[in-house]
């Protein structure tokens, strides 16, 4: 007998605590006149520049409040779509991408920006190089770009030094590439360096053939373009000029870890990596130059991803959204990410220049970056289309397959516009 | 001469034993050490190859940085309720089912049980947004209370129990019966005291889920005071960088719990509790 | 009659309910889904069959996870089972610094899935794994690619969940043998039997309860496993690894098809309800001597 009324008591005790633990959660709009705008985002509490900003745009709009909702980088898309199917209340909506962004628009996740664009006199369009027009599905305007990373070579100057070979130039072609890699490749064992990195993701061969636009996902048929690259790639990792992809998925190894313990000489990789640089590298001097392409293609064009703003589409406070993206994607907000080596969505002379003073305050940084950031075009890396994060699958498995040699490239390539075709035919 | 011949084979496979015991020890003992060595170095030190075990210069300080950088200490006490709570909960309700199922006969038994176990096979991903519309339609989102719900009733705490029940000689039950000692005591009484390596390992399974578990809190709980400690884990990688050796430091601390709990419950994996009283 | 109903009802009431409202109503939910077409925003379509239809006419990868699913779970159940109950019975005589070993059988369990994973990953690296280092030591001139190989990507995730999972099905036994009484196993000794023989005619008839729990658990969590590729190979390469759990993730968050991700599952979940069945059955038959 004893042991049951323990046992219910428990029960109770228990219930009662849940509840209470449950009570007290409801929601306070409107806190003394106040607008509560819930901003749905990662890595909040880990990056200063976010607080910044947002406590700078406050301080111009004293009577919005801003509630952030932060998920973990890893899981936040999985997160954000959940929650939107329960139709949750997010007034600002940060996206990772164009997959991401392009898969809530189909869901009617978010709602579409053109009439703020049209009634808001202080916004341009045209200073976000052609970005805004590239954001749309079915001609409506969806996103505004926060930041954006277009992909470049870094290069480890001193590594180049030392061996007495000239800097890499714009304009190389994959041979060349293939070539001093091989010249820059050192050493055995745990003191090899290597000529060049790439890293596992599908993009870091495929975004090479998109800068000249010679690749589009969305069309099967310049997919056959992507051969050469993956020739010559396959090529390289044979000669131990880069590491090998199986090696690399198998060790977890980050690619940044490479280039700082300089076991790399060379690496191509997004702009945000600018920012890790500065934040990490101080024992040497490194520099950037474009991609190299058999196309011909100089540094004019950029090629890379975007993190779009939005609407959400239950949102309780749109308007006070919109006011919240056109500030820190305009020239404020710009500014204060520009100065961390953060590539934003917003171009202008200021923004170029603060990219040509760094060198003042990080040593190791290269002069005259802008010449790298204010392109004439930019390829936006993955172009928006509902079926896009399935074609990226695609891409990535057929990838994983010809790097690891399980399949030879012209197998691994019709296998991509096969299964892409059959997707897009459905 | 026989007995010298026995005790020498014996003492021979004895000694095997113990070796292969100590081989397999060391290499279950491996990922713990990794995740010790690993929390202990510069984040660009931790995947580097060949695999250092002692690390040359050990950061110490990734033990108190983590406390810092998230608020992990929150995380722990959210995971020690919720634990507690779905453990404590599960463990009365399903030993009160599972003894239903098991010994007692009732209309529907075995379809209703049949119901229990088959959705165990379904993968949580799939009822993942409707459960998540049901929940927000109750109000049940974000607070501690939601999760408890979900998760302290489980097919697989029913079936586990329900298993064990059946073990048990029906003899007891029908003594205890012309005694005049009612069901509930009967469960009460008899079925529980004899289940105790039963309910240890019902206790461990679900502490150690709930404590691991992340997918239920990561897409249920938005306010930053309710997180656990699995959802401060993944906070420390970022969209561009990685940082595993906070992430093993916080995970090594995590585990500490979970391992007491299975050291202060293995005595009760001792053997003779569930003979008294059957033979005789 | 009746009052032994209610009481029996009032065992499983609580259970039940919390049970019937936040698991089987989304279950049932689901179900119905999978006759749908959802996005998760957009209001839900009904398509009748069409999710199986394509599903067992137009999707390749369909049957390509369904084999993997099948080929890991045919390797990674009985191969745990088995060990899993050899440690137990190990682990219950009397050795010298039995809890020692028992806590430490048990640790890759409890530890994180990422450790777990990253240890590993790095013991088979291809390169310079000290499993293909000692491969080549031994003249093995081309030792397996392991995760980089589409041929043995899934024998090396099927040796970490077995790593990871046998100590929590040792506890299980575990358990279970405390229930055999020892005046069995000395009366069988007296007669005479072998170890062997008090195995076959001792302990496995006393464990079948717990024997027929964990197949039916290790088959349920072969069957959704979807974790452990996630972390290491995320189905790779190509598709070697795509089991159905990852396949029916894909459906629902790359792909953003709820509905047949739910038909996905409904598939899954038959044929683990005709295995369960079967052992149901089994079960029956084997236990009834209680």
């Amino acid at each position: 007998m004893n042991k049951k009324r323990v046992g219910i008591a428990l029960f109770a005790g228990v219930l009662s605590i849940g509840m209470l633990s449950g009570c007290g959660d409801e929601k306070k709009d409107a806190k003394g006149g106040k607008t509560d705008l819930k901003v749905a985002i990662w890595d909040y509490s880990t990056t200063e520049y976010y607080k910044t900003m947002f406590d700078a745009f406050t301080k111009k709009n004293p009577d919005i409040n801003i509630e952030v909702v932060e998920f973990s980088a890893d899981e936040y898309d999985n997160t954000v779509t959940t929650q939107l199917g329960g139709k949750q209340d997010f007034d600002v909506v940060f996206t990772k991408g164009t997959p991401a962004l392009s898969g809530l628009i189909a869901q009617g996740h978010v709602i579409s920006l053109d009439d703020y664009i049209k009634n808001d006199s202080d916004f341009n369009k045209d200073n976000y190089l052609g970005l805004i027009d590239q954001l749309t599905m079915d001609d409506k305007v969806y996103g505004v770009p926060f930041r954006k990373d277009n992909n470049l070579l870094f290069y480890n100057k001193d590594l180049f030094d030392k061996a007495d070979v000239p800097y890499p130039e714009d304009g190389m072609n994959m041979k060349e590439y293939h070539e001093l890699a091989e010249k820059m490749t050192s050493g055995t064992g745990n003191d090899k360096v290597y000529g060049a990195h790439f890293h596992t993701w599908a993009s870091n061969v495929y975004d090479l053939a998109r800068r000249p636009e010679a690749f589009d996902q969305l069309d099967t048929d310049t997919y056959d373009n992507l051969k050469p690259y993956y020739d010559e790639v396959l090529a390289m990792q044979d000669e131990g000029a880069i590491q090998d992809y199986g090696a690399l998925k198998s060790s977890n190894i980050h690619y940044s870890g490479v280039f700082y313990n300089q076991q790399t000489s060379m690496i191509t990789i997004g702009t945000w990596f600018i920012n890790n640089l500065l934040e990490n590298v101080t024992d040497f001097n490194w520099g950037v130059c474009s991609t190299p392409n058999n196309e011909g293609m100089g540094k004019d064009n950029a090629v890379g991803g975007v993190t779009p703003v939005s609407i959400g589409a239950y949102a309780k406070h749109p308007d006070e959204a919109w006011k919240f993206i056109s500030y820190i994607c305009g020239e404020e907000g710009a500014e204060v990410i520009a100065k961390t080596g953060i590539l934003p969505g917003y171009n202008s002379d200021k923004i170029n220049q603060i990219f040509d003073d760094l060198p003042k305050t990080y040593e190791n940084a290269p002069e005259n970056l802008s010449n790298y950031i204010d392109v004439d075009k930019y390829v936006i890396e993955q172009r928006m289309d509902p079926k896009i994060k399935d074609i990226e699958n695609i891409l990535t498995e057929e990838h994983s397959e010809i790097m690891t040699k399980s399949i030879s490239v012209d197998e691994g390539v019709k296998k991509m516009k096969e299964r892409v075709s059959e997707l897009q035919q459905n | 001469m026989e007995n010298t011949k026995k005790t020498a084979g014996t003492r021979i496979k004895k000694a095997f034993i113990y070796l292969a015991l100590i081989v397999m020890a060391l290499i279950m003992l491996i990922p713990f050490a990794w995740m010790i060595s690993a929390s202990l170095k510069l984040e660009k030190d931790v995947f580097s190859f060949p695999i250092q075990w002692i690390p040359k210069d050990p950061q110490w300080s990734n033990y108190a940085i983590i406390w810092k950088k998230v608020p992990l200490l929150t995380g722990f006490l959210n995971t020690t309720k919720l634990t507690v709570c779905t453990t404590i909960l599960q463990l009365i309700t399903s030993s009160l089912a599972a003894y239903a199922f098991a010994k007692l006969e009732f209309k529907g038994r075995d379809t209703i049980f049949m119901m229990y176990v088959m959705t165990i096979a379904i993968p949580w991903q799939v009822y993942m947004v409707p459960q998540y519309k049901l929940m927000t339609w109750l109000s049940l989102t974000d607070s501690h209370l939601g999760i408890i719900l979900m998760h302290a009733f489980t097919a697989m705490g029913v079936f586990l129990m329900r298993q064990f029940f059946m073990g048990i000689p029906n003899e007891l039950l029908e003594a205890a019966r012309i005694d005049g000692l009612s069901e509930y005591g009967i469960w009460a009484r008899i079925m529980l005291p004899l289940s105790k390596p039963a309910i240890a390992t019902l206790c461990i399974t679900s502490f150690t889920f709930e404590w691991n578990d992340f997918m239920g809190p990561l897409i249920y709980l938005s306010t930053q005071s309710k997180k656990t400690i699995q959802l401060m884990l993944r906070m420390f990688n970022t969209q561009y960088s990685s940082n595993y050796a906070q992430i093993m430091a916080a995970a090594t601390v995590a585990l500490i719990p979970v391992l007491i709990i299975f050291v202060l419950l293995q005595r009760y994996f001792v053997e003779g509790v569930a003979t008294s009283g059957i033979k005789g | 009659m009746k009052k032994k109903n209610l009481v029996a009802y009032s065992f499983i009431l609580p259970n039940l309910l919390g049970f019937f409202v936040f698991t089987f109503i989304p279950i049932i939910f689901s179900l119905l889904l999978s006759f749908c077409e959802w996005d998760s925003g957009n209001p839900i379509k009904f398509v009748g069959l069409d999710n199986f239809v394509t599903m067992f006419t137009k999707d390749k990868s369909f049957w390509i996870s369904l084999k993997n699913t099948l080929y890991y779970t045919v390797v990674t159940v009985p191969v745990t089972l088995v060990l899993s109950l050899f440690l137990a019975i190990l682990m219950n005589k009397p050795i010298k610094g039995r809890n020692f070993f028992r806590s430490v059988l048990f640790f890759p369990y409890v530890a994180s899935l990422v450790a777990v994973a990253v240890v590993w990953m790095a013991l088979f690296n291809p390169d310079r794994g000290p499993i293909n280092g000692i491969l080549m030591a031994l003249g093995v001139n081309n030792p397996p690619r392991w995760a980089a190989s589409t041929t043995w990507a899934m024998p090396t995730i099927i040796g970490l969940t077995v790593w990871k999972g046998m100590g929590y099905y040792m506890i299980v036994y575990l358990a279970a043998l405390q229930g055999v009484p020892k005046e069995l196993y000395e009366a069988a000794a007296l007669d005479g039997a072998s170890g062997w023989q008090q195995f076959r005619n001792v302990t496995w008839p006393n464990v079948t309860p717990t024997t027929f729990f964990i197949l039916m658990m290790l088959l349920v969590s072969a069957f959704k496993s979807y974790d452990t590729m996630y972390i290491t190979t995320q189905g790779g390469p190509g598709e070697a690894t795509k089991v159905l759990a990852y396949h029916i993730y894909n459906s629902a968050f790359v792909s953003s098809k709820f509905g047949y991700a739910s038909a996905l599952s409904m598939v899954l979940f038959v044929i683990v309800m005709v295995v369960t069945l079967i052992q149901f059955k089994g079960e029956k038959r084997f236990t009834n001597y209680l």
